[in-house]
């Protein structure tokens, strides 16, 4: 039993100097939507790369990265692999879109979207669609959050309140920080679940079987080989195909740079150079996967059958003789994980929700000119956006990865649009639209009916043939957009 | 007005210079995307040789973020170094537009003595 209030007691010290670490930041910046959303464009290379970095790595890096590894063996590579390249799209992007922002005053990506296709529409659809994805995204953080304390704590901490406690200090320094208290607790979070990371990933192999050789040789003597040889397994034990593997990575990395929460960072960048050295950085990051995989590869032999795959790490945790400040810290390292995508997720859900919807309401936007009124609309918004995540959290059962990889397909769907906006000069608004309306479609298409796909490959991909089809054709059918708003882009 | 000139210049001179090296980079980058998926990886993803105790089929995928990150890094120095070397010629160019301006200035002075010697001299003839 005490044992158990040390591990929580360690949790809740993290819980609050995260809340130190959030609240603090935001009283520096300015009180304006762009002090709020943007952090006033002045975000230096640390605080960007831990930012960027932290919030992809979220719970579904904690808990899905070892459930693959343990269940589908080297799958598991493919978050490495997406991840690799995934980010570059923003070395080109990014400081276009940097600059756009400083000129213009943009805040988001659909606010550059519609400014280049002439299309309020297009802005309130981006609006809808980013809240709808972003909603299921959040909630499955909060149950990665909820899960953990659960698990860790032998119930004593009911799911509904673990899930509530890290995301009311989310909620919290979101709410009065803004894009800063994402940025300082993001690297406060990102340091500490690196840090917990490879300790972990290192030390568990050591422990089950003597390193890291052993294990391998370990798995592949039982045979299990083919765990081992990629692309992997699926999720029902049989060998994953090629085009399978490939086009998943493919999608995953194309859609990577394009979540609002990611792309929209770009306009928090102090220069060009900090964003440009943020992305080549970026692959450091994403070697902190490797010791994640690690954990559920060690698992493979010692704790065989274990279902569902996402809970191992916390059984691994709780059955083995770990020291109890470790399993604390452990722990917190993964609150860390949840969190640090968490507050990404409800700061962009709630930004995008005010300034691509609601402000492309005549009425609504002369309210909000006038001074603050804004902020604390984007606020009003992140309080309802949260209660409604948790709302879900708790009552749905949906499984975490499929989410994700279904989420990713429709993302991806945004990249011809934001690519032809700075580098293809005759893409018009009715082709940006038809695009992304007809890629989104055949995308859930094939989602919700997979046996309808001609080829084994991920439905985004045919959604994005499709999107980049109807771009093309209707672009030369429809009439050109006005050169002087082009230009801005293409010189941009 | 200067500026805009100025501006002018550097696309210019920087164009032709940048788009092979631009070229090249992406297609780096396409290579490494291909040796992570079909058809490049399904070549190498084996679990024999194992180096540092793990199956290639992971140090495989090590490599190419390593060298991903190699080539990204080269890229951006060598741009840096592009961006350096513009502000210098730029400068350079400036004082020399400045050196010239200063010279047209003085001849400006000198002709303007010798036009006045002259019409001086001249009125004197006259």
């Amino acid at each position: 039993m005490s044992d158990t209030w040390i591990i929580v007691g360690i949790s809740v010290g993290y819980l609050l100097l995260s809340l130190v670490m959030g609240i603090v930041p935001g009283l520096k910046v300015s009180k304006s939507s762009e002090g709020y959303v943007a952090g006033d464009r002045s975000m230096n290379l640390l605080l960007l790369y831990f930012v960027l970095g932290a919030s992809i790595f979220s719970s579904f890096a904690f808990l899905g990265g070892p459930g693959w590894a343990y269940s589908r063996g080297v799958a598991a590579l493919y978050i490495i692999a997406y991840g690799t390249l995934g980010m570059v799209p923003l070395y080109f992007f990014g400081p276009r879109a940097r600059r756009m922002g400083v000129k213009y005053g943009y805040l988001t990506q659909a606010e550059l979207l519609s400014e280049r296709y002439q299309s309020p529409f297009l802005s309130i659809l981006l609006a809808i669609l980013t809240v709808v994805v972003l909603i299921p995204y959040l909630t499955l953080q909060m149950k990665g959050a909820g899960l953990v304390l659960n698990t860790i704590s032998d119930g004593a901490i009911p799911y509904w309140l673990g899930a509530a406690m890290a995301y009311g200090v989310v909620l919290l320094y979101v709410f009065f920080s803004g894009v800063m208290g994402v940025g300082w607790t993001n690297t406060f979070q990102g340091i500490f679940m690196l840090s917990i990371a490879w300790f972990l990933g290192l030390y568990l192999p050591k422990e089950l079987h003597g390193g890291i050789g052993p294990m391998f040789e370990a798995i592949q003597q039982e045979g299990l080989g083919n765990m081992l040889q990629a692309p992997g397994l699926q999720s029902d034990g049989s060998s994953w195909s090629w085009a399978g593997f490939s086009s998943a990575v493919m999608i995953s990395a194309i859609g990577f740079s394009m979540w609002p929460h990611f792309f929209m960072k770009t306009f928090a960048a102090k220069d060009d150079r900090t964003m440009k050295l943020t992305v080549v950085l970026y692959p450091t990051f994403q070697l902190f996967l490797l010791p994640i995989l690690f954990i559920g590869f060690s698992a493979i032999l010692s704790f065989p059958g274990i279902e569902p795959a996402d809970t191992i790490l916390p059984y691994v945790l709780r059955n083995m003789d770990l020291p109890v400040v470790l399993v604390g810290l452990v722990c917190a390292g993964t609150l860390a994980a949840s969190m640090s995508s968490g507050d990404a997720i409800l700061h962009a859900a709630g930004a995008v929700f005010v300034r691509d919807g609601l402000r492309k309401f005549p009425q609504l936007r002369t309210a909000m000119d006038q001074k603050n009124v804004e902020r604390k609309v984007i606020q009003l918004s992140i309080l309802l956006i949260s209660i409604l995540a948790y709302y879900f959290a708790v009552i749905s059962s949906t499984d975490i990865v499929s989410l994700l990889l279904g989420a990713y397909g429709g993302v991806a769907q945004l990249f011809p649009l934001v690519f032809a906006m700075f580098y293809w000069p005759s893409a018009t608004r009715l082709g940006a639209l038809t695009a992304l309306i007809s890629g989104i479609f055949v995308t859930l298409v094939f989602l919700f009916w997979p046996e309808l796909k001609p080829w084994d490959i991920h439905e985004g991909i045919y959604g994005l043939m499709v999107n980049l089809f109807s771009l093309i054709t209707v672009s030369f059918l429809t009439q050109k957009t006005d050169s002087s708003i082009v230009e801005k882009f293409t010189h941009a | 007005m200067i500026s805009k000139k100025q501006h002018g210049l550097m696309y210019s001179v920087q164009q032709p210079s940048k788009k092979p090296v631009v070229r090249w980079f992406i297609a780096f980058l396409v290579l490494i995307q291909f040796s992570l998926i079909w058809p490049i990886y399904p070549l190498v993803g084996y679990i024999e040789p194992i180096i540092l105790g793990m199956p290639f089929s992971i140090v495989w995928v090590l490599l190419c973020l390593l060298l991903s990150f190699s080539g990204l890094l080269a890229y951006f120095l060598w741009e840096e170094q592009g961006l350096k070397r513009q502000g210098q010629e730029q400068q350079r160019q400036q004082q020399q537009s400045h050196d010239v301006l200063a010279k047209v200035e003085q001849s400006k002075i000198l002709t303007k003595d010798t036009t006045t010697n002259v019409s001086f001299s001249g009125g004197v003839k006259s």
